[in-house]
């Protein structure tokens, strides 16, 4: 009995010296970079010709607040968008409208070449995060986009994608894919610590799980939404069928191990913008939930902390409200499952 | 001869039946894994236990354990953490003991062992997103029946584990337990 009581002791010291030289590590060594992009207005709009406006109200509101916060929480932060007058802004600054500077509007383009010039700077250790709102789609293919500057055309084309705008289409080509999001996270951000944030209609598609199996499904925005998910026998049949065909590569989205997704709302809903609160219901509650933000009280903030209070606030808030219920605007923001969570503040 | 091959079995099941054990436990414990391109951390938690055993031999039991349990996000050192989660498992293994000491006036010591394998369904804290482990089992155990309390077990037990996550390069765990058992059928 003697020697097994020695023989847990010295076990327990043995445990707690690992455990100590492995917490050794600290997090003020990893630098964090953003890149921020809102497109308000996507095309200049002529009122007098055209009467199916393409344009959104709030997405520069929310892009301009979510730098201001990014940079305030010491985020070397690049940022673009466009407001409602058609101007173009960097870094905070109008730099021109559309007519003039659309060189440097957020388009596919530029979200490449940011991502290179962020990318010189950072190292394996750093955090990569970056945060769109304005517009999203999907093709028949079964792929979301959202969509930059130049996404959009003023009229039908054949190979366009449905974007949902009356009579405005999306050009597949210079809208930005769930896979080519991935594609250029892996190719110009040298770090597996990214993060993505989109507040864009149909973004839980940019999720790309391939072990995790989420309770609430893809499209939960009509009028008989179910506040309330639960565990089933199916839920349990697919984890362990998830489990066998196990792969890190999804062909459906951005696999948790590029980066970790956070969408407004699921690959079958629409995400909303509202007057009542001045931005986009999602982006609304990640700007002010962040101080309630570190749950388990360990003094940061990390990535499914700051999701479930906004999540929280949407369900409790928005999805509360009847007519939203009746006309179908109910949103569930999702989160990308994976084994890791990143501290962001 | 397609009827003995069911009647020995439900023979067997009688008499096994007699002298079932039932129990209830719980368990601190601590993982220690790592992901690809993340270093490894621990990660802390607890649970209960439901168990039902059934003797084979003497010295051998079959044993179903329902574990409920739940491990916290490991630190955040580096700026990443393991994510924590809640978790079901259903474990079927197979454990030995052996008389070890008697205390006179007190009780008996047994001390044993055995492996298990499990299926564990898993929840991820802060998100409705599900997903499966199956996980390998050692146990080593130190059995107590006291005099005073006719065919209760105090069981401090000390669990090895090897969960096979998909999303894991390793992660195993140990801990500390005590469970309370009851034998049905025993002297």
């Amino acid at each position: 009995m003697g020697k097994l009581f020695r023989f847990a002791i010295v076990s327990a010291c043995v445990l707690a010296a690992v455990s100590c030289t492995l917490y050794d590590a600290s997090t003020s060594d990893v630098k964090r970079y953003a890149l921020v992009y809102g497109m308000t207005n996507y095309v200049v709009y002529d009122s007098s010709t055209d009467y199916n406006d393409p344009n959104l109200t709030y997405p520069s509101a929310d892009a301009k607040s979510m730098a201001e916060l990014l940079a305030g929480w010491g985020y070397t932060v690049k940022s673009r968008w466009v407001d409602a007058g058609s101007n173009v802004y960097v870094d905070g600054t109008a730099v021109g409208t559309l007519s003039d500077a659309s060189a440097q509007a957020p388009s596919e383009d530029v979200l490449k070449s940011d991502m290179q010039a962020i990318g010189s700077q950072m190292d394996s250790n750093d955090l990569f995060y970056f945060y769109f709102s304005g517009h999203g789609t999907y093709d028949d293919s079964g792929s979301e986009y959202f969509i930059p500057y130049g996404g959009i055309v003023g009229e039908k084309i054949s190979s366009g994608v449905y974007a949902g705008l009356n009579y405005y289409y999306a050009n597949a080509d210079t809208c930005v894919s769930d896979t080519e999001l991935g594609n250029y996270l892996t190719t110009y951000i040298p770090t597996s610590k990214r993060v993505v944030t989109l507040d864009t209609c149909y973004s839980g598609g940019f999720i790309g799980d391939t072990l995790e199996v989420d309770i609430v499904a893809d499209d939960t925005n009509t009028s008989s939404k179910k506040t309330s998910y639960s565990v089933s026998a199916s839920t349990i049949a697919s984890a362990i069928a998830n489990y066998a065909g196990y792969t890190s590569y999804s062909s459906d989205g951005i696999s948790p191990g590029k980066a970790l997704v956070v969408s407004a709302c699921g690959a079958g809903e629409y995400s909303t913008e509202t007057d009542g609160y001045g931005h986009g219901v999602m982006t609304y509650f990640l700007l002010n939930t962040l101080s309630k933000a570190d749950l388990n009280g360990d003094g940061s903030v990390t990535v499914l902390e700051w999701y479930s209070l906004a999540k929280a606030g949407v369900d409790e808030d928005w999805n509360s409200l009847s007519w939203v219920k009746y006309y179908g605007y109910c949103m569930e923001p999702r989160v990308s499952g994976g084994p890791v969570d990143y501290v962001l503040f | 001869m397609r009827r003995l091959v069911l009647i020995l079995p439900a023979l067997f099941l009688a008499g096994s039946l007699s002298a079932l054990s039932v129990g209830l436990g719980g368990l601190g414990s601590a993982q220690f894994g790592a992901s690809e391109g993340f270093d490894p951390k621990f990660q802390f938690g607890g649970g209960g236990s439901l168990m039902v055993a059934f003797p084979v031999l003497g010295w051998l039991d079959v044993r179903a354990d329902l574990d409920f349990f739940g491990l916290m996000s490991s630190d955040a050192a580096g700026g990443y953490l393991y994510r924590g989660y809640g978790c079901s498992a259903l474990a079927l293994g197979a454990y030995a003991s052996v008389p070890f000491d008697t205390l006179k006036g007190i009780g008996k010591l047994e001390y044993g062992g055995g492996l298990a394998v499990a299926g564990d369904f898993a929840g991820t804290t802060y998100t409705t997103l599900y997903w499966f482990y199956p996980e390998v089992r050692a146990e080593g155990f130190l059995d107590f029946r006291p005099d005073f309390l006719a065919n209760t077990h105090c069981i401090l037990y000390v669990p090895l584990r090897w969960q096979l996550r998909a999303d894991m390069s390793y992660c195993f765990s140990t801990g500390l337990g005590l469970r309370v058992a009851y034998s049905f059928g025993e002297d």
